[in-house]
């Protein structure tokens, strides 16, 4: 909508306020209160805000309390009020004009208030938010040992100011975005200009603004707008609730989206090795991160392929197993009623439905659903000859191995593949996981995220990238360069040479 | 057609994984039965060879940048002679050597993998990959190959690394008994399985981004030669841990060899494991043939998107192995002959077309030099 097609507002206190009433109807909750402003009470003016939203104790002390002690001149429509209200007497930081309704409105509906005087079409909006929020908090998803232990909240600004305390440099740009039709939504997108790649940037903003939707509710909403590939279980956009996940995705050269209302930021473009490092791989010495990045590569294919292995080995490749273990399987199996596979099948739903569960479940019955879940489902299954204790050792297995993948979006399309997997297996062996497994990795050859290729740096593969890999860290002062991957110029990271203590040659 | 550039290092790849493509599991067989207990020495000698037709290869398409063989027969011999010509390149030669590879890893599968399956099933499964890949288009295929070249030269490393106490080089002695005519033979089907069937190639070459001053020679002898190389080592250990009589008699040498692995009582019988190595190195034998079969076929037909030949051909494809050869037995009598098969379209064909450029370009030159020589008489008609 362009300004011209704009309602104006009009000289007329009375008229502007008639107005106003007839838009918001009985909404109770906005609050339009009427006073005459200047210590002799000469002009007739009016505030409009949401009560709830806007903070009260704000308006009342600040605008409220100098507009009606301040000397107002005489004579309405001779001097602009509006504006000599702005430079002289309320005391609030962030003000504005407006001059149309559209803007009014949404002036008061994010929590402002407007300020409107008698014979000036010109009113104010003045930042006086002032809702409840939660507080920056412990994050409650993805938890480190070591690393900061702050996590993002519901609201934009507080969110922004996270991401300022650790990236103190004016090359921090941040763009407000609106998007919703009815909810308005607020969002934000921050990069660092001089090492964002420009066409990610612009993509970043192209997609953005293509969005033509009546609620966005969370930052998964812009996720499914804004990804590229929509048939796929792998995630191309990254979320984190971790500032500090955040600002280092930006000084990479990502990109940050942060939707207003939700903790969960995006980070884009994402790639498949980026969801196997956990930040506290950063924190914590090179060795052992590089030993943490192996073992979770490790679960990941133990979650995907244990049952599937176990399936085909057992039912087409006797031969791969010792003879002890061999018979010691068929014995511990001799009294199941169902084939591995369905064996399999049956222990996976059920694992997945107790996990299902655990989640909703108010935090009181959660016990109980664990133990449910260990004694009937572990010890009495078994006992009852229904599955074989073999099968409850790989289910649990892939249930922790699960857990490991640090995060969540990875670990959804890793169990759903695991499915399938079995599948192929219970028809062709170790030649269906074959082909399954190459499937697999066709499909996320073909994806990529905003422009870049999936499995970068593995996939084209990048010789320098390798540092910050899938399963090994350089140490810090060995990473020179910035991901390659990712930006092509402003490479430099740091110069050599590197500290050292001194006294040492 | 073909809007994906690769690079000069996925081109190497890919051209390792297509050397080692079904060699691997059958080759030491066939060049032992030539070659004897010579055939590593006559492996050693095909790679040197091999690298001379692989210089060749990339001299040719640097004659004629960017274009397909098909665009380089179609635009020296003309659309109907040149169109004959790539359609018989395509589908006699690349479009069989697809099915080969399905046939051979039919074959393979029902003897000793899952010999209860219906072989159909398993080329059905192969298919619905090998569609999936060449759909999604050439830059994925490299892509892939990165992502499974790591996988598949540590799984032949563990092989070679279990394989060699065991192996016994009395079995190899005394080397070049019977002089240097087995070898030679050993080479001819070396030759032509390693080296010759890369012509598969010049369907993607013309699609490789180069940096300025960089050629194609260089990957692609890297790649060959690194391929070529895996393959010695392998026939070096078939013949020295089985000697030259089970390494000719078997059909699958290699995948004997894997049956060898044993580590303690607990890591033993991992063949099938290693059989994966070679499954995908099949895989993108054939994926590269394939695609290299479409692509022509689209470029031959003027289509817009090769895409849309991909189903049909994998029709094709679903039913072109099985009337190959009747039998495993017809596999390696046709086997005996298919070499020849090779030198008529990796050399022959290249030759012939180079052949006509060069008599083309002379004619042109003497004509061109003859109207200079002898100026048009004015109204004389041109």
């Amino acid at each position: 909508m362009t300004t011209q097609q704009r309602a104006p507002l009009d000289h007329s206190l009375h008229r502007n306020l008639t107005v106003i009433r007839k838009a918001i109807g009985t909404s109770g909750d906005i609050i339009i209160r009427e006073f005459q402003a200047g210590r002799s009470g000469e002009v007739p003016a009016a505030i409009i805000y949401a009560d709830g939203l806007a903070d009260a104790n704000a308006i009342q002390s600040m605008v409220l309390r100098p507009l009606m002690l301040a000397d107002m001149p005489l004579g309405i429509g001779q001097i602009p009020l509006a504006s000599r209200a702005k430079e002289h007497i309320v005391y609030i930081g962030d003000v504005e004009e407006i001059t149309d309704l559209e803007s009014l409105y949404k002036a008061f509906l994010t929590g402002n208030s407007v300020l409107l005087f008698e014979g000036d079409q010109t009113a104010l909006s003045l930042d006086t938010k002032g809702w409840k929020e939660r507080s920056v908090d412990e994050p409650s998803t993805q938890n480190v040992i070591r690393g900061p232990k702050e996590a993002f909240t519901e609201t934009l600004k507080t969110n922004i100011g996270l991401l300022r305390r650790r990236i103190k440099s004016t090359t921090m740009q941040v763009e407000y975005k609106t998007v919703g039709r009815l909810t308005q939504t607020d969002l934000a997108i921050v990069y660092m200009d001089g090492i964002v790649a420009d066409e990610v940037l612009n993509e970043v903003r192209h997609r953005l603004s293509l969005i033509d939707i009546d609620a966005i509710f969370e930052s998964g909403n812009i996720e499914e707008f804004i990804q590229e590939e929509q048939l796929t279980y792998f995630p191309t956009v990254f979320n984190t609730e971790r500032p500090d996940v955040v600002a280092a995705g930006l000084v990479e050269g990502r990109v940050a989206i942060i939707v207003d209302g939700t903790p969960f930021v995006l980070l884009v473009p994402a790639l498949f090795i980026q969801f196997l490092q956990s930040p506290d791989d950063y924190y914590q010495r090179a060795d052992i991160g590089s030993i943490l990045r192996t073992l979770r590569l490790v679960a990941l294919f133990i979650a995907m392929l244990a049952p599937a292995a176990f399936i085909a080995i057992t039912s087409f490749h006797q031969e791969m197993l010792p003879s002890s273990l061999l018979i010691s399987i068929a014995a511990s199996r001799s009294g199941v009623p169902f084939p591995v596979f369905v064996e399999a099948l049956i222990m996976e739903i059920t694992f997945e439905l107790l996990r299902e569960a655990g989640l909703r479940m108010p935090k009181a019955i959660g016990q109980a659903i664990s133990i449910v879940g260990a004694l009937v489902l572990g010890e009495a299954a078994v006992q009852a000859g229904l599955v074989s204790p073999g099968m409850v050792i790989i289910v649990s297995l892939t249930a922790i191995t699960t857990f490991v993948i640090p995060y969540s979006s990875l670990a959804v399309p890793i169990r759903l593949l695991r499915f399938s997997l079995m599948g192929l297996a219970a028809m062709f062996g170790l030649y269906g996981i074959f082909v399954g497994l190459t499937y697999v990795i066709l499909h996320l050859n073909t994806l990529r995220s905003f422009g870049v290729p999936y499995l970068k740096p593995y996939a084209p593969f990048i010789m320098a990238d390798q540092k910050d890999g899938v399963w090994f860290r350089a140490p810090i002062w060995k990473m020179l360069k910035r991901p390659l991957s990712l930006v092509n110029r402003n490479q430099t990271r740091q110069r050599p040479p590197v500290p050292k203590p001194s006294g040492k040659e | 057609m073909e809007r994906g550039r690769i690079s000069a290092q996925q081109l190497m790849i890919m051209m390792v994984l297509f050397v080692l493509g079904d060699t691997i599991l059958v080759l030491p067989g066939s060049t032992a039965m030539l070659a004897g207990k010579d055939a590593w020495i006559s492996g050693l000698l095909t790679v040197a060879a091999g690298l001379g037709l692989i210089w060749f290869y990339a001299a040719f398409q640097k004659r004629f940048p960017a274009m397909t063989l098909v665009d380089v027969s179609v635009n020296l011999l003309g659309r109907w002679l040149g169109g004959a010509v790539s359609f018989f390149f395509l589908f006699g030669y690349l479009l069989l050597l697809a099915a080969s590879m399905l046939r051979v890893l039919g074959d393979f599968m029902t003897t000793h993998v899952l010999p209860n399956t219906p072989v159909q099933f398993i080329y059905l499964l192969f298919l619905v990959i090998s569609v999936k890949a060449v759909r999604s288009g050439l830059e994925t295929i490299a892509r892939t190959a990165e992502i499974v070249f790591p996988w598949v030269v540590m799984l032949i490393t563990l092989l070679i690394m279990f394989v060699v106490p065991q192996s016994r080089l009395y079995h190899i002695e005394p080397v070049m008994a019977e002089g240097i005519k087995p070898i030679l033979a050993g080479m001819y089907i070396f030759l032509a399985y390693a080296f010759m069937e890369p012509v598969a190639f010049y369907m993607v070459m013309p699609f490789v981004r180069l940096r300025q001053g960089k050629g194609l020679r260089k990957p692609l002898l890297l790649g060959s030669g690194m391929g070529g190389l895996i393959l010695v080592v392998i026939i070096f250990f078939c013949l020295t841990v089985f000697g030259p009589v089970i390494t000719r008699e078997s059909i699958y040498p290699s995948y004997l060899l894997a049956k060898k692995i044993e580590l303690g009582e607990f890591l033993q019988r991992i063949e099938v494991i290693m059989a994966i190595t070679w499954l995908f190195t099949l895989f993108f034998k054939l994926i590269i043939s394939f695609y290299g079969t479409c692509l022509g076929a689209a470029q031959l037909f003027k289509l817009k998107d090769y895409r849309l030949l991909t189903l049909p051909l994998a029709m094709i494809l679903m039913v072109l192995p099985d009337l190959l050869a009747p039998s495993v037995i017809g596999i390696s009598e046709i086997g005996q002959v298919y070499p020849l098969f090779d030198w008529t379209f990796s050399v022959g064909l290249p030759l012939c077309l180079l052949l006509v450029q060069l008599v083309r370009q002379k004619m042109k030159r003497s004509r061109s030099s003859e109207e200079q020589g002898a100026l048009p008489q004015k109204g004389e008609p041109r």
